[in-house]
């Protein structure tokens, strides 16, 4: 072992004793939690006080009433593993913050109808033709409202997707943000799956900045699928996926 | 013993990226995970994220995990807890406390002498319920609300030095309190 660093073993074991708790909690200053760090190894006593705080905040934490989680949790979780891992993690503290005012933002323009219609006609025929106001009303008023993000696949690390839909209806919205800007006579297609069948739900655009939207239609309700992919298509669409995959994720029902 | 074997394997299939494993995993530890969150949250969507966060930590091998150091159990709640905190703080616009909550884990979680919760915590909050109401309030909102002294001082309209005085004393006083209650436990089985 070195050689005792405190100047006064007594006096200095004594000030580090006094900062325990405080340095246990996390409120010391970055001064005293420094000098904690640095004498912890020569006194015994606030060492062991240390130890004792950490089993109490362990049993604090597990003392907490307990709540049995959503059971739709643990199938979130596990679809969101068996999605392809991002090469590259970039730290996104905001995100969820960010999907909720989405959502919000999204849902309340339903809702209020403000300039909605608009936007959804500059998107595809097929848009056009489900843009109607009350199959709008219909997404956004029901009870039975879910939701998934689709978290990006290994080549595509900044862009991601958030769908929604009724669970026993047929249409559903997605609005997608950080996708790359795509070359001239290429779009995007949002796909649903099952097993080996692959259903197209509509194509759209980013705008500059990555962001489109799509309201879009299928012939069954929603809930009967297990996947959603978006693949980069030629101008029209395709027939069946062909293009990279930009976001792919499991919908959880 | 059996308990810590068992997380041990199980940590070592979720390594090589078992999901059996991962929602056994889930299934043993899920609800306490996301007590804790919803405890400091108290929002089931953010308490949500916070679970999420914390099992795809896990899987990804972002957070690693050293049973030398404590139970799988404490190393998972400890991780929760400073995600959720950091959220909470996130959710009031202040900065995180723990930019990146792994780094911070392993000084918080070394857990010498007895290993497990005694009666799962349980007795712990009726010790913090002995304690004087304005030292049990603000240990309350150090811990699950993560709050320094001078928001703490804010929060309540308690002058700064009295909260700090407040505080020590009373996680002084809950120390003693606890030490006896094991003691207690050790000598009357």
């Amino acid at each position: 072992m070195s050689a005792n660093p405190l100047s006064n073993p007594v006096s200095d074991c004594d000030a580090v004793r006094e900062l325990i708790p405080d340095y246990a909690f996390g409120l010391t200053n970055s001064e005293e939690s420094r000098l904690v760090e640095a004498n912890l190894a020569y006194c015994p006593e606030a060492a062991d006080q240390l130890a004792d705080f950490r089993r109490i905040q362990a049993e604090m934490r597990t003392g907490v009433p307990q709540i049995e989680p959503p059971p739709q949790l643990i199938e979130r979780l596990m679809a969101a593993i068996e999605a392809p891992v991002p090469a590259k993690q970039h730290r996104r503290p905001r995100i969820h913050r960010l999907w909720w005012a989405v959502a919000a933002a999204v849902i309340a323009l339903i809702v209020t109808n403000v300039y909605w219609l608009k936007q959804v006609a500059d998107l595809t025929q097929r848009q056009k033709e489900l843009a109607a106001q009350p199959n709008a009303f219909v997404l956004a008023s029901t009870a039975n409202l879910r939701w998934v993000r689709l978290p990006p696949s290994q080549q595509n690390t900044d862009a991601s997707a958030f769908m929604m839909w009724n669970a026993e209806s047929e249409i559903g919205l997605l609005y997608a943000r950080g996708f790359p800007t795509l070359e001239t006579g290429k779009t995007y297609q949002l796909w649903l799956t099952r097993g080996d069948e692959k259903v197209s739900a509509g194509t759209f655009r980013v705008d500059a900045e990555g962001q489109g939207a799509l309201l879009f239609h299928v012939t069954e309700p929603i809930d009967k699928y297990t996947w959603a992919r978006i693949t980069a298509e030629p101008e029209n669409g395709s027939d069946t996926p062909q293009g990279n995959i930009i976001v792919v994720g499991k919908l959880s029902t | 013993m059996q308990s810590q074997f068992d997380d041990v394997q199980f940590m070592r299939r979720i390594a090589a990226h078992d999901q059996q494993a991962f929602r056994a995993i889930y299934q043993q530890y899920g609800k306490a995970i996301y007590s804790l969150a919803y405890r400091i949250l108290q929002n089931a969507a953010l308490a949500e994220e916070v679970t999420q966060d914390t099992f795809l930590k896990v899987w990804r091998q972002k957070a690693l995990w050293d049973p030398n150091k404590g139970n799988l159990k404490n190393w998972l709640l400890t991780i929760t807890h400073f995600t959720a905190i950091d959220r909470l703080r996130q959710e009031r616009r202040q900065p995180t406390l723990h930019p990146d909550p792994i780094e911070d884990i392993e000084e918080a979680i070394s857990l010498p002498r007895a290993e497990t919760g005694w009666q799962d915590g349980i007795a712990l909050r009726l010790l913090v319920n002995q304690l004087p109401a304005e030292q049990a309030s603000l240990i309350e909102l150090a811990f699950f609300r993560g709050m320094s002294h001078s928001e703490i001082a804010d929060e309540t309209d308690i002058p700064l030095g009295t909260v700090k005085t407040r505080l020590r004393t009373g996680l002084q006083h809950l120390r003693e309190l606890w030490l006896e209650s094991v003691k207690q436990t050790s000598t009357h089985p």
